[in-house]
């Protein structure tokens, strides 16, 4: 496990030789100064790999930062069990993550799905958001 | 490995001592009000819209009478600190509806949520917020639109505002998985443009939403989906060691789902 590590490790310095570590943590400070933790946020990590679960829990014990994990079963139907299908319509979640939503990429030919419902995904522009709430 | 839990053991450690420092901090301004009062003020809410009007009358329909009490004294302390244009109930970064949200992280304590406010305002003067806040405005934006977005989520799948949850919070979608390319991403974009870029989604992202809850009365919250499907162990952890921190400082009193793949 450790060498399966450190080549990743190797790898993937030698394909990014740009960015350090600490850049990425600069950036990170950056955007917790700018945008500080918008109150009421859940955060939901899909298909979380089972090694990192371990990391969390060490986070978790030694940040004392307190938060709620519950950790469902492999393949579990995110519609059917009672944590996620209370928060959400699973129908309006993306495909690529269990839900039945996706996005056209070309709207004229009706070809290509993008089942993470980025590509082609209309956003409406400021105005067009206000106008809604208007409505 | 010893040198993973080593790491994680000095990120800990950092985010502890910056909790340390954030709370004994005497916060000041970076710019005098004065400069605040007279800079260009942007109002991306056209007056007499039920937007403006909710924004306006936000503090007025908060039922509890302390919290009530407590955002006006926020704002007023904000006020002075930072000039009246920056509280101003329609055009002011600063409306009612985004102090209430420092009151909230703050656990309604209004000398904290004060200190985060100057904070946060000297990170926007930084970064030059305001300048993106009057380009989104004047040129009408959508996320579709954010300078180099659409190059952005080639690389980074991401969807910051896909829809409503059944409690009327908003979510979106992010990919750290292998929809993302982060070969091709690393080499179009450096640490400090995929920063600006975010810079730029959130920035339009709490400009909707600041809107969305003052007319709605709710919808504080937004939830988050990160997408780690084939994600290798090192991509996600170069991309914690920048997200998680903020992920973490989230999750204080939240909830945080993991499907082992």
């Amino acid at each position: 496990m450790i060498k399966y590590l450190m080549q990743q490790a190797d790898d993937f310095q030698h394909r990014n030789p740009v960015i350090k570590l600490s850049d990425l943590q600069a950036g990170g400070d950056t955007l917790k100064r700018a945008f500080p933790a918008h109150p009421g946020t859940l955060t939901f990590m899909i298909n979380f790999p089972s090694f990192f679960t371990m990391v969390l829990n060490m986070i978790r014990a030694g940040s004392g930062y307190d938060f709620k994990m519950v950790i469902l079963p492999q393949g579990a139907d995110l519609g059917k069990h009672e944590s996620t299908a209370a928060v959400f319509d699973v129908s309006l979640l993306p495909k690529a993550i269990g839900g039945g939503a996706f996005s056209v990429v070309d709207e004229e030919t009706g070809e290509e799905e993008d089942e993470a419902c980025v590509r082609g995904w209309k956003h409406p522009t400021v105005s067009e958001f206000l106008l809604a709430l208007e409505g | 490995m010893c040198d993973v839990v080593r790491r994680l053991e000095m990120i800990c450690e950092a985010v502890h001592e910056k909790k340390e420092k954030r709370t004994s901090v005497k916060a000041s301004p970076i710019v005098n009000s004065d400069k605040k009062i007279n800079g260009t003020a942007i109002n991306p809410w056209t007056s007499g819209t039920a937007v403006a009007t909710a924004l306006e009358t936000f503090c007025s329909r908060i039922k509890d009478s302390e919290s009530q009490s407590k955002l006006k004294e926020l704002s007023r302390e904000t006020a002075t600190l930072l000039g009246a244009q920056a509280v101003d109930p329609v055009a002011g970064v600063y409306n009612m509806v985004r102090l209430y949200r420092f009151l909230e992280s703050n656990k309604m304590d209004v000398e904290d949520a004060k200190t985060a406010v100057v904070l946060n305002s000297n990170a926007r003067e930084e970064f030059k917020l305001d300048a993106k806040r009057k380009l989104i405005v004047e040129e009408d934006l959508s996320f579709n639109t954010l300078p180099r977005f659409a190059e952005f989520v080639r690389y980074q799948p991401m969807n910051p505002l896909m829809g409503e949850t059944k409690d009327g919070r908003t979510f979106g979608y992010l990919s750290w998985g292998n929809r993302t390319d982060f070969e091709g991403f690393t080499k179009a974009f450096l640490v400090q443009d995929y920063v600006d870029t975010i810079l730029f989604v959130q920035e339009l992202f709490r400009l909707l939403a600041d809107a969305r809850t003052a007319v709605k009365d709710h919808g504080f919250g937004h939830a988050s989906l990160y997408d780690c499907s084939g994600a290798s162990l090192v991509q996600i952890m170069s991309k914690m060691e920048c997200e998680l921190p903020r992920v973490f400082m989230c999750c204080i009193t939240f909830s945080v789902w993991v499907l082992p793949s």
